[in-house]
């Protein structure tokens, strides 16, 4: 059987996540409470908030990246500290280089979401025919299928984005959770991104894209929630959400998401062109 | 045979080398990667005070320099995961308190040791016992399988340690293996190029494989290839020289390096700057922009405005039918 990067289901209609009063934030304190939100499988889910709404924290709570501090939270079914396939709920960090002080050619960047499916104690399948084959898929899912070998660094940080969202392809997750996968990088760009998720979206890709600019992704996404001050106040359909929530959107200046507050100050107009943001550290 | 393959204490120094040569960059190429390269040199002071201490009790200082250099390393990575800015000055306390310890205790080493300072700061390779060349075999083997099992582990977590963390790799266990792997190497380079230079053999040869390679596994090959090379070329010249092995064999890796830059210099010269790049090109090119793509060679031109474009790098570059010369010119194009 050829390997294919669709994803490995296990065939189960629970819901991909299920959020009841949940919390999540870090040892200091609490960044989002009280969200209650299920996301079932094949929804295409836009997270809409300023900075500092706290819709970040949600994406890194549900990945591990944040604590868990109160309510109930679901995975496939399964309550959050059980599952051990970690795997399962992909990951599309907010990052906007991918430059490290080393040399790495794009499919190993990609090769490092098969890292989790390679037992450490049989190295040399990571070079297999099925991880090849599965690196090479999720290049050419994200447009990026002649750039195997080239050097990351040289891409541009539009190209870099799909590089991005292809790692979290190659692992074969279930669902994917994106953390503003079309800030920071040029309209021509955002319009390439949001084509390449619609399209996953036309496969059936369950995923829950956080972003502060819907319209680069509006075709891809069935359905928007939109926080504020750590709390859900839209969940509904993404045409219905501007008239929606006009009157309740604030001013943020505190931010967890780590940007440099410069984020949109509304909800949906986008910038003509988006703010480079600060790259991490 | 070569004159000095007759002798014994050359075949255990190039021996020693060889295992050294090809732990430290497998373990440099790591380090680098977190950036981190000076953590070589802070567990080399460290593992002076092990020495010391085996010295002046009457131990095996190989042995209690591993063992203080181990627990020196778990100490680091755990001060480095918690990330507080007091940490630095706590790696600085552990760094000098070290090499401090380490030279007040050996010059409390009773008479007729024939252990002196500056054999292990500096290396001293034709002292290796072969005690400590078995030891060193088992170590540097060790070092060497385990980096291998664990390479895309480690290679992972240092491109992206929130995506490691979100697929569920253990970040914290992988960091503090590879502190601990870094202590090890320290202690069996120690006798080869000595506590102050052993640095320099996990980081030079990856500095130069990070100009010749063209990707992470390349540039990892060819920077054992040049530990290996440099680290008995440097013991061999030692010999004829009547240098120390140590000096001898950084000398070398700092030439092997300057070659490098150089000869990566001189293709870029001779090859310049192509001239087809599109100054300006807000568009991007990919399979559903509307243009027309059409396979050339290993790569596919869009059909623009009546020009054939190419992606080069993070620019545009306009392709003639005959395009072949600028794709040899061209370094980056894949
Ligand atoms: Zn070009
Ligand atoms: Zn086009
Ligand atoms: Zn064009
Ligand atoms: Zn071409």
């Amino acid at each position: 059987m050829t390997p294919t990067v669709s994803p490995l289901s296990s065939g189960s209609t629970d819901p991909v996540i299920d959020l009841r009063s949940a919390a999540f934030g870090y040892a200091e304190r609490t960044i989002i409470t009280d969200i209650d939100l299920t996301v079932h499988p094949g929804e295409v889910v836009a997270v809409l908030g300023p900075n500092g709404s706290g819709k970040s924290t949600l994406v890194k709570g549900l990945v591990g990246l944040a604590q868990h501090t109160a309510g109930e939270v679901r995975l496939f079914g399964e309550p959050l500290d059980h599952v051990h396939d970690r795997w399962r709920l992909g990951y599309v960090p907010q990052r906007h280089t991918l430059a490290t002080s080393l040399r790495s050619t794009v499919g190993e960047v990609v090769g490092v979401g098969r890292v989790a499916h390679t037992p450490w104690w049989a190295p040399w399948r990571a070079g297999s025919a099925e991880n090849r084959q599965l690196i090479a898929q999720s290049l050419s899912l994200v447009g990026l299928g002649d750039q195997q070998r080239t050097d990351v660094t040289t891409l541009s940080g539009g190209q870099q984005r799909r590089v991005l969202i292809a790692r979290a392809l190659a692992a074969q997750p279930e669902a994917i959770l994106m953390d503003e996968p079309t800030a920071g990088v040029d309209r021509a760009n955002q319009q390439v991104l949001g084509e390449v998720l619609t399209r996953l979206a036309a496969a059936g890709r369950t995923m829950v894209i956080v972003t502060h600019e819907l319209e680069a992704i509006r075709p891809a996404v069935t359905r928007a929630v939109a926080i504020d001050s750590g709390r859900i106040i839209y969940d509904g359909p993404p045409d219905a959400i501007d008239t929606s929530i006009s009157g309740h959107v604030h001013h943020h200046h505190d931010d967890d998401d780590d940007t440099a507050g410069v984020g949109a100050p509304t909800l949906t107009a986008p910038h003509p062109m988006p703010p480079v943001e600060r790259p991490h550290a | 045979m070569p004159e000095f393959l007759a002798f014994d204490f050359m075949r255990a120094s190039l021996l020693a080398a060889l295992l050294v040569g090809t732990a430290a960059p497998m373990v440099g190429i790591h380090i680098v990667q977190r950036q981190m390269s000076l953590i070589g040199d802070g567990l080399g002071h460290v593992a002076l005070a092990g020495v010391g201490i085996g010295v002046v009790t009457g131990n095996e200082p190989v042995f209690t320099a591993l063992i203080v250099t181990v627990i020196a390393a778990v100490a680091i990575e755990l001060i480095r995961s918690v990330g507080r800015t007091s940490g630095d000055l706590a790696l600085a306390v552990m760094f000098y308190g070290g090499i401090a310890l380490g030279v007040v205790l050996l010059s409390k080493a009773p008479a007729g040791t024939p252990a002196n300072t500056s054999s292990y700061l500096f290396g001293a390779i034709n002292t290796v016992t072969n005690t400590d060349l078995a030891t060193f075999t088992v170590l540097a083997v060790i070092v060497v399988a385990t980096t291998t099992l664990l390479r895309s582990r480690l290679y992972a977590i240092a491109q992206d340690e929130d995506f490691a963390r979100s697929a569920g790799l253990p970040v914290v266990f992988v960091n503090i293996l590879l502190s601990v792997l870094t202590a090890v190497t320290v202690v069996v380079s120690m006798r080869v190029v000595g506590l102050l230079l052993i640095s320099a053999l996990m980081i030079l040869p990856n500095a130069t494989g990070q100009t010749l390679g063209r990707s992470f596994r390349s540039s990892l090959w060819l920077a054992v290839g040049i530990g290996i090379v440099c680290s008995t070329g440097g013991v061999i010249a030692s010999y004829y020289a009547d240098t120390p092995s140590g000096g001898s064999i950084v000398l070398v890796l700092i030439a092997v390096f300057a070659v490098a830059q150089l000869g990566a210099w001189l293709v870029r010269v001779v090859r310049g700057r192509h001239q087809s790049s599109l100054a300006t090109h807000p568009h991007v090119h990919w399979e559903d922009c509307g243009h027309e793509a059409v396979a050339h060679g290993d790569h596919v031109d869009y059909v623009h405005d009546g020009q054939r474009h190419a992606a080069h790098g993070d620019h545009w570059d306009e392709h003639g039918p005959d395009a072949e010369k600028h794709a040899s010119k061209a370094p980056v194009r894949k």
